[in-house]
């Protein structure tokens, strides 16, 4: 592209005014959520009704209808919002499509049966912002992903998309941006928290010319998915921060490293790529700047080790995602040995944000370590699961009683853990601590890519330590001993605990075991494996000893240490529970009392499931 | 280049180089599994985990793929780092339990057992990748590589489907820490090598049961008579102790061993071959016993050559008393015992007639009886420690052109080899070498070796091995042990030289320096048809046990045999005509007396004597006619006349050695018929 | 059974013949045969210039390749950890009583492919299966059954 300077930005900014001018923010405008997670409660099938029925009772010219990235509130998907009135409709059917326009769009009225309804206080709410979920939320980077259309580049310039850009590119050296984001006191949102600032300052000062920067979206962790939900949403903010910190380290090429189990996310960001692209955001000399820059996406093939990143390198080089040995460090020899530069998607999305309204307002919020904003999915067994942004330093109670709306039954709450496979379980004791890098890893735990599981008395602690090294047992590259053999040896020893054949000094050989993988692993997956372990032996010490003396299982859950009983007061003999025994362990008469046979039963816990009146305990 | 503290100690080392270079520069040992000289840092084992301090972070990390930096500090012990290193031992220990490599770094860092059970433990690969950096730097075939991960993670190839190449590059074999390279299911590499190996083996246990098959065909055809004996007695006559010794004993060299210089240059160009491929007995041993027991006290090898030196010392002074140990004569004497009595009942008519042999004759096995014994105590342990014929060859292989070779580099000292040598000759103390003198070329250890590290170059020849020889107490021992010998040699111990003169031997020994000659190999027993030659035990003095008397109470010597001196491989026995044979100052054996007090004047002997030496005599003070031989007559002390005299219980007619002819008691006169 | 490779070659010429074009590639021959027929392996080797080991070992390293040829309808279940403590494992065991295979196999009559996945991001809707891209959000063992015969019963329709 052979623009000038002042065409290219004229361009842009002509675009912008042309689309202000028409921009009506009172006219009606219903917006469906279409994430992931709603589309798989039926999204798509709602907004296809919603069409049909704008058209059928000709409401066409008075409301515009568009689709949204994920607003993070999943549980009560498919949401539906109306704008501007911000009426907010949750668990919306198709057969609620004629409803929502005759009676919310054309006569103003609330649908109550659609609304939220607190589950402590039983009140319905009609706006969003007054949910407690979004009401204690500080939405950043998430600001306008439930009004912005994904694939529209022209809603990411009406909320003011790309001003930061062009203000980089054209007003700012390098070494400005650097020093901006440096003052801002960002760090890596991957979970290290390093100073992006730093790590950009490094890759910048690195010899050669030529240079790489990639966007981590390789979210692996299980129970996290805030990097899918931001890049499904939002991806223009992914890519204008990428691209303005390709300017400040001076790389003319970049990749998008994006996990392959994500297809939507590879969709929408593919297309704002294109998008950008064609308006000239992307290829050579971007906004008349002389900045050459373009992005590839490139597609994980199901490695969670490829979130380390000396092994994302050498997997988009096409080779084994195994990590190697730093130094030295991607800043002095990255992709194909040149300088590289790697952050994650949060991290990339934050920087629009700073360059646009400066470092001074993003390190206002936040702690004295750990500057701004953060977002958590917050999962597990807690009423409100879903996507949050929150600021630096609020406590985990805070976090997890008001935002998360507590406990879905009547069992306490007992842990949260955080960080996925490489962090660590927080007991609820110490849940009012700040959340911010330091005291998370202080507890033992880490802040991660900020998947946040809460668990209630009903999960046992070793059974889920025994998950997260199942789960790293299984991705681990097996490169090195620690981690290969290691973990297999915590899981293996976990493993004969939570089948009763514990021993004195198992915790102690598990504790060591854990020390020496910590110190002796070749990256990251390895080195933070062992933190589930180590913390619930640290919090929940008494049930590891249950286990291995008592060979009892205190919250139920290992199935050779309990047994399935039907309590005869509750069966109604319906039956179901038979048919659903795959090891024909049940028995009795319909209509009379079912009777479970310990010895037959493999507590795989299907009638448990299966049952309607609650008839099936563990003891 | 770039200065840094290991360890407090201050060095400089060249640029480019890991903390590891550095500590080995300095004298440091850091363990490690998985980093080579010759290959790119992996960082797979972490054993080689030391703490450094650089820019004031204190960090525990490999030490083989961190770069020297200026101004570190490192330190290679710490407890962490020993626990994290132990660790580390423990799990690999706990992955390949039975790898002698793993055992012995596991006890390096101090530990003994592994903390885990492995559900295969055989296990043996510990995905060091050093195999596949090989492949891919060194090679450059790019043949193996990982597949699978996690603990799934295996070396292979493309869909386990074996390469040609690793037939013939085998590259990588040297770099594997623990010998599983060849273990590999898919790859199988080093195949080729193997089925060398394989074939070299089959080869020789095809040879050697050939010989064992031939010799004991020879055996059957010396029992039976059918074979010209000339041909019979090859064994003897390759044999080069008895090449050696007959000649130097009996100051005479003896054409007949002749074909034992064959043996001589197979050993300088194989080594001690004869062992291995060639020695019936050897075979024999193979066929039992355990290999992988190994004797306390290996100096007891030693002993071989002791026995060596004593008939070798002793034959210096003319006497071979010890030969009776000799090998050869020892499977031969074994076989005679046995089979030479059984023929005879097999052949008999009526069974009824058959005389069990004496003790005497069975002891002639004891020799062969015991070493089979000592055999399951340890396999070939005749050959290990008493084997004077291996002792002899083996001096000889000590020059041999051609030697097993351990090639050090690849070696991992897993010490599979030693449990397959027969010998028990490879030495875990001296890096599983072999001294060349115990090898015997077998190459039963070149096929299981797991590094394909075995083999057998041609080297100098005349090149001497490396050292195994006895030291000066052993020598000093050896020249007393044979000063002994030769001592009880001369000084007669037991009244031998009157003992030696009271026998008969075989035709033509008298004129011969018998015991000078014989190699106790019984071989004329074995071949006599008559049982007229039958072995000795101390009657004829100490030194004369095993060797060859005739005894004309059990046979005669058959008027036109001369078996005994066309068999005997050391001209003890001269080999005669029959016409030599029969002339009694040639070939006799001694000289009948008719003994006048006991004769019953029956004639039998003079009409059956078959040299006809007999007269009739009137004998003073008896009645009537009796036989005599005459003094002029041809008697060779066949033995005839015994063996058809009807009075032999009192001794009617007796054959006494040339020079112990009693005078006779009476006076006779020469019968003339009236 | 040989593949029809004749779309190998057009996958390759999208991502160029250089070793990072590998992953593309093979992501593209997966999504258009199901899995990697070892034919397009060792085309993709050659043509590429890429040693063959390196290009089975990086199709046995990620999970998403699969060596084996793969059901008509691949069922996904999430094992993340929002889903395993809403009781996933319940799911695949039930799934595999029900068609009678493990994770990661396929149903004889080449129908199904049971397969976990570690997170699917969609914890919200935990436990979560996937058929065919399609999401099933908090799935519970009573309705695995009903929802695997939609599958099926297609099936039966299409082959009469």
């Amino acid at each position: 592209m052979s623009n000038p300077t002042a065409n290219v930005k004229l361009a842009l900014e002509e675009l912008r005014d042309e689309l202000m001018a028409t921009y009506d923010p009172s006219k009606p405008c219903v917006t469906v959520c279409a994430g992931t997670g709603c589309c798989a409660s039926g999204a798509l099938e709602v907004k296809a009704a919603l069409d049909e029925e704008i058209k059928k009772q000709g409401a066409d010219v008075h409301v515009d209808i568009k689709i949204t990235g994920c607003r993070g509130f999943c549980e009560q998907g498919p949401l539906v919002a109306v704008l501007p009135t911000k009426i907010f409709y949750t668990k919306v059917k198709q057969s609620d499509a004629a409803q929502i326009i005759a009676k919310t769009i054309l006569k103003g009225e609330i649908i109550d049966k659609l609304l939220y309804k607190d589950p402590v206080t039983g009140e319905k709410i009609t706006h969003e912002t007054d949910i407690p979920f979004y009401k204690e939320q500080h939405r950043i980077l998430l600001h306008d992903s439930g009004s912005i259309d994904p694939t529209s580049f022209e809603d990411y310039l009406i909320v003011g998309g790309y001003k930061a850009l062009a203000k980089a590119l054209l007003t700012m050296q390098p070494v400005e941006i650097i020093e901006e984001v440096n003052q801002s006191g960002l760090g890596g949102r991957g979970g290290a928290g390093f100073p992006t600032g730093k790590k950009w300052q490094l890759c910048r000062q690195a010899p050669g010319t030529e240079k790489y920067v990639i966007v981590n979206a390789d979210e692996g962790d299980p129970g996290a998915f805030q990097d899918r939900s931001l890049i499904e949403a939002n991806p223009h903010s992914v890519l204008e921060g990428f691209i303005i910190g390709a300017f400040a380290i001076g790389a003319n090429h970049g990749y998008v490293y994006i996990r392959h189990e994500y297809p939507l996310a590879v969709e929408r960001i593919k297309i704002a790529i294109n998008k950008a692209r064609e308006h000239g955001l992307l290829g050579k000399n971007i906004l008349g700047s002389g900045f050459d820059f373009d992005v590839t996406v490139q597609m994980g093939a199901g490695a969670f080790v490829c979130g380390e990143e000396t092994a994302l390198m050498a997997s988009i080089e096409g080779f084994l995602g195994e990590p190697h040995a730093r130094p030295p460090y991607p800043a002095q020899s990255g992709l194909w040995g040149k300088p590289t530069n790697i952050n994650n998607v949060k991290t990339w999305a934050t920087v629009p944000y700073i360059i646009n309204k400066g470092a001074g307002w993003y390190s206002q919020m936040g702690t004295e370590t750990s500057k701004g904003t953060t977002i958590f999915s917050l999962v597990g067994k807690i009423n409100n699961t879903g996507l949050v942004e929150v600021p630096m330093g609020i406590s985990l109670r805070d976090l997890i009683e008001k935002v998360g709306g507590g406990s879905p039954s009547e069992k306490k709450l007992k842990a949260v853990q955080t960080g996925g496979p490489s962090g660590g379980c927080i007991p609820e004791s110490l849940w009012d601590v700040p959340v911010d890098y330091k005291s998370l890893g202080k507890l033992g735990s880490i802040m991660g890519s900020g998947g946040m599981i809460v668990m209630d008395e009903s999960t046992c602690m070793v059974d889920i330590a025994r998950y997260f090294l199942n789960f790293s047992r299984f991705e681990s590259c097996g490169k090195c001993t620690a981690c290969r053999e290691g973990v297999t040896r915590m899981y293996e020893t976990l493993d004969y605990i939570t089948r009763g054949y514990g021993q004195e000094g198992d915790i102690e050989q598990l504790e060591e075991l854990c020390k020496s993988i910590k110190a002796g692993s070749l990256c990251g997956l390895g080195q933070t494996a062992p933190n589930p372990v180590l913390t619930t032996i640290k919090y929940f010490r008494e049930e590891y000893e249950a286990h291995i003396r008592e060979k009892t299982c205190p919250a139920g859950v290992c199935k050779e240490l309990i047994t399935f009983y039907i309590l005869p007061d509750k069966c109604t003999g319906c039956s179901l529970c038979a048919r659903y025994c795959g090891d024909q362990a049940i028995s009795g008469e319909k209509g009379g009392l079912y009777v479970i046979d310990p010895d037959k039963c493999q507590r795989c816990g299907v009638c448990r499931e299966v049952c309607n009146f609650d008839a099936v305990v563990v003891r | 280049m770039v200065n840094l503290t290991i360890n407090g100690e201050k060095l400089a080392v060249a640029e480019n180089s890991t903390v590891l270079e550095a500590a080995q520069q300095a004298g440091i040992h850091i363990p490690t599994m998985c980093s080579h000289k010759d290959l790119t840092p992996y960082g797979a084992c972490r054993l080689c985990v030391v703490e450094v301090k650089r820019n004031g972070r204190t960090v525990v990390t490999t030490s083989c793929n961190t770069p020297v930096e200026e101004g570190m500090d490192v330190t290679t012990e710490t407890e962490e780092v020993n626990a994290t290193r132990k660790t580390m031992a423990n799990l690999l220990y706990s992955r390949c339990p039975e790898v002698p490599a793993i055992q012995r770094m596991a006890a390096s860092v101090g530990l003994l057992q592994p903390s885990f059970e492995n559900a295969n433990p055989k296990e043996d690969c510990i995905l060091c990748g050093m195999c596949v950096r090989a492949c891919d730097d060194i090679a450059q075939e790019h043949v193996l590589g990982f597949v699978g991960r996690g603990m799934d993670r295996k070396v292979t190839t493309a869909f386990d489907v074996r390469q040609e190449v690793c037939d013939t590059c085998n590259k990588c074999v040297t770099y594997c820490p623990t010998g599983a390279i060849t273990h590999l299911e898919a790859p199988k590499i080093g195949l080729g090598f193997k089925k060398k190996a394989h074939t070299w083996k089959v080869a020789r246990v095809i040879f050697q049961y050939t010989t064992l098959l031939v010799f004991l065909g020879l055996m059957a055809a010396t029992l039976f008579n059918v074979l010209q004996p000339l041909t019979v007695n090859i064994f003897s006559r390759l044999n080069p102790l008895q090449a050696l010794v007959a000649p130097l004993a009996g100051r005479d060299l003896i054409t007949n061993y002749i074909p034992a210089l064959l043996t001589v240059v197979l050993t300088i160009v194989f080594g001690r071959v004869w062992c291995g491929w060639f020695c019936p007995l050897g075979a024999v041993f193979e066929l039992f016993g355990r290999k992988d027991r190994h004797f306390k006290w290996q100096n007891m090898r030693k002993l071989k050559y002791v026995i060596l030196a004593v008939i070798v010392v002793m034959a210096a002074f003319g006497g071979l008393a010890f030969m009776w140990f000799e090998p050869i004569t020892v499977f031969i004497r074994g076989l005679t015992a046995i089979f030479k009595p059984l023929i005879q009942y097999v052949q008999l008519d009526k069974k009824k007639d058959f005389i069990m042999p004496g003790f005497q004759w069975f002891a002639i096995a004891i020799p062969f009886v015991f070493a089979l014994l000592v055999n399951i105590i340890e396999k070939r342990f005749w050959c290990r420690y008493l084997c004077p014929l291996g002792a002899l060859v083996g001096l000889g292989s000590k020059f041999s052109w051609i030697k097993r070779f351990v090639n050090q580099d690849s070696c991992v000292k897993c010490g599979e080899c030693a449990t397959h040598c027969p010998m028990g000759a490879i030495s875990p103390e001296n890096d599983f070498k072999s001294d060349p003198a115990e090898c015997i070329m077998c190459m039963d250890c070149a096929e299981p070796c797991p590094k394909l590290a075995i083999t057998f170059p041609k080297g100098q020849l005349g090149g001497w091995g490396y050292e195994f020889d006895p030291g000066r107490r052993e020598a000093l021992g050896t020249i007393g042990a044979s000063a002994v010998a030769v001592g009880l040699l001369s000084l007669d111990v037991g009244n031998v030289q009157a003992a030696k003169k009271s026998v008969l031997r075989p035709p033509g020994a008298y004129y011969n320096d018998f015991l000078s000659k014989c190699i106790r190999c019984d071989q004329c027993i074995e071949v006599c048809p008559t049982h007229y030659i039958q072995p000795a035990a101390f009657e004829a003095g100490w030194d004369s046990l095993y060797t060859p008397i005739v005894d004309p109470f059990v046979g005669y010597c058959t008027y036109d045999c001369t078996l005994c001196g066309q068999i005997c491989p050391s001209h003890a026995i001269p080999l005669l005509t029959l016409e030599e044979k029969q002339n009694y100052s040639i070939g006799g054996v001694g000289w009948a007396q008719v003994n006048f007090d006991t004769c019953i004047r029956c004639m039998t002997c003079l009409d059956e004597c078959p040299y006809k030496c007999f007269e009739e005599v009137e004998v003073e003070g008896h009645k009537g006619v009796f036989p005599r031989v005459r003094d002029d007559a041809n008697c060779v002390g066949c033995g005839v006349c015994v063996d058809v005299c009807p009075k032999q219980e009192v001794k009617a007619v007796v054959v006494f050695p040339y020079g112990k002819v009693p005078e006779e008691k009476y006076k006779f006169t020469k019968y003339t018929k009236a | 059974m040989t593949e029809d490779i004749s779309k190998v070659d057009q996958i390759i010429e999208t991502y160029g013949l250089e070793q990072k074009g590998l992953i593309p590639v093979l992501l593209d021959i997966q999504t258009e045969y199901h899995y990697l027929p070892p034919e397009a392996i060792q085309h993709v080797s050659e043509r590429m210039n890429i040693p063959m080991i390196q290009v089975y070992q990086v199709a046995s390293f990620y999970k998403v390749f699969s060596l084996e040829p793969r059901g008509k309808h691949i069922i996904t279940v999430c094992m993340g950890t929002a889903c395993h403590v809403r009781g996933s494992t319940m799911l695949v065991d039930q799934i595999s009583r029900v068609l009678h295979v493990e994770p990661g196999e396929t149903t004889k009559d080449m129908q199904f492919t049971l397969e976990e996945v570690n997170c699917l991001g969609a914890c919200a809707l935990g436990p979560v299966m996937v058929i065919d891209g399609k999401y099933y959000g908090k799935m519970t063992v009573n309705k695995i059954e009903k929802t695997l015969s939609k599958y099926t019963e297609t099936e039966v329709v299409a082959n009469e």
